[in-house]
């Protein structure tokens, strides 16, 4: 285990950290119409934006769990959601520009990944009839939220490129993660 | 597709493989892996706790500004009630106050002499609020899996889940819920379920045609054998009577209790021995 590898993983814990204590501290409670902002959602989509689809995955993944602890639905529903996102993200991020933009969209496909997973496994309070009002209000604050997630997650995994949301990027990442990608054909 | 190939495909697979298996674990309430989940709960709830703590005055200023227009007309709502109800012969009497002269007149002593601990409920979090509140009330203050939890008004639910500082309640309103009532007035005996967030209960069972019922009629726990409640717990009033085709009534029970609006529930520490 390299030093860089211990940095971004003691980072990317913090930033996790941090942004749970913001989630159940202060943005849930900034409800309009009665729903809550997502963060750790809009920050497993920009985790895969910018690490890629496999660390985006163990990034999601760990995000949702958080969320599962303290949410009350089974263990593990948004842990799948999440990671699924952050991939989705991912695989998409090695194709195209990464902009602050691109985060709603994928945090859509989380919720709603999230809701459908639900239904499947017998959750179905998750779907009502004010889904789309969720989703809205979900994805206002994901385009909010989604430039200083994007900043935060760049500085977690300790990105050397000089990408500013909202502006095109390559790829970029530690070598250990462009290798993985390219092994698996990425 | 092109772009999951060898070990993306080998990572997807295995992450649906571990998720399916947290969930089945979870849902089945494994008892290893139920102790490991009540653990790291316990470890994150004095966070979520402090940091509910540092962000209310925040909270509470957004919900002055987005709420105000709610506020204001639940205030004229609850003026135009109020005038309503000082009309009436229930003048300076509140629904508990009622309830509670029901339950002296039908010999009821409501949980006098079982020990209790009273709780906060924590604010629910995320957007999809199932049928459980989060009480600030652990085991560390006597609370263990299955006592009920009682509002003085009547039965809120039953405890799932405990940790150390922490519990959850789940709520009567869960279409999964099932407990055992008594007709007030009548030696009826049904099982009564919940039908979901401000529905009424529904008794559909054993209830016959012969036995006298009539809106209005005190329901309570049963307090028969293997009962995990303790008896005569109001549990809500008869709010509508129906026949179904087996010629059983089906009673539809409004919940004593505002499941709504909780903000403490008093846990009874009570053993039902089972």
């Amino acid at each position: 285990m390299t030093v860089e590898t211990i940095r971004t993983t003691l980072r990317s814990a913090l930033v996790l950290f941090s942004v749970f204590v913001l989630q159940v501290g202060l943005l849930d409670g900034l409800r309009i119409f009665g729903r809550a902002p997502e963060p750790l959602l809009v920050l497993a989509a920009a985790g895969g934006l910018v690490g890629g689809w496999w660390r985006g995955l163990r990034f999601g993944f760990v995000a949702g769990l958080l969320y599962d602890l303290v949410a009350g639905t089974p263990l593990g529903l948004a842990a799948f959601a999440y990671a699924v996102v952050a991939a989705a993200a991912g695989l998409l991020a090695g194709y195209t520009v990464r902009m602050w933009w691109l985060v709603p969209p994928f945090v859509a496909l989380g919720l709603s990944v999230y809701v459908f997973a639900g239904e499947v496994v017998g959750q179905s309070h998750l779907f009502d009839d004010r889904f789309m009002v969720t989703l809205g209000v979900v994805e206002i604050w994901a385009a909010i939220l989604a430039a200083p997630t994007l900043r935060l997650v760049r500085w977690a995994f300790n990105e050397a490129t000089d990408v500013r949301a909202g502006s095109p990027s390559v790829r970029a990442g530690p070598p250990s993660v462009r290798a993985l990608d390219r092994k698996s054909g990425l | 597709m092109a772009i999951l190939q060898g070990r993306s495909r080998l990572t997807l697979v295995l992450l649906v493989l571990i998720t399916v298996t947290l969930v089945t674990l979870d849902v089945r309430n494994v008892e290893p892996f139920e102790q490991a989940k009540n653990a790291a709960e316990g470890a994150l709830g004095p966070v979520v706790s402090g940091a509910q703590r540092a962000g209310r005055p925040v909270v509470d200023a957004w919900e002055a500004i987005t709420d105000y227009d709610d506020l204001k007309a639940e205030n004229e709502r609850l003026r135009a009630e109020l005038d309503v109800e000082r009309g009436r012969d229930l003048a300076n009497a509140s629904a508990a106050e009622v309830l509670q002269d029901y339950l002296a007149e039908a010999g009821i002593q409501y949980v006098t002499d079982i020990p209790s601990t009273t709780a906060r409920v924590v604010r629910n979090l995320g957007n999809f609020p199932d049928f459980t509140v989060d009480v600030d009330k652990g085991s560390s203050a006597g609370v263990r899996t299955g006592m009920p939890a009682v509002t003085s008004a009547g039965l809120v639910g039953r405890v799932v889940d405990v940790s150390p500082g922490r519990s959850r309640v789940r709520l009567i309103s869960d279409p999964e819920f099932e407990l055992g009532v008594r007709l007030v007035g009548t030696d009826a005996v049904a099982v009564a379920r919940g039908t979901g967030r401000g529905q009424p209960l529904v008794v559909s069972e054993g209830i016959g045609v012969s036995i006298p019922v009539h809106v209005g009629m005190l329901v309570t726990t049963s307090g028969i054998d293997r009962s995990v409640y303790p008896p005569d717990v109001p549990v809500g009033l008869v709010a509508e009577v129906a026949v179904d085709p087996g010629l059983n009534q089906v009673l539809f029970v409004q919940p004593a209790a505002s499941l709504d609006s909780l903000n403490f529930v008093t846990i009874l520490l009570y053993d039902s021995g089972l």
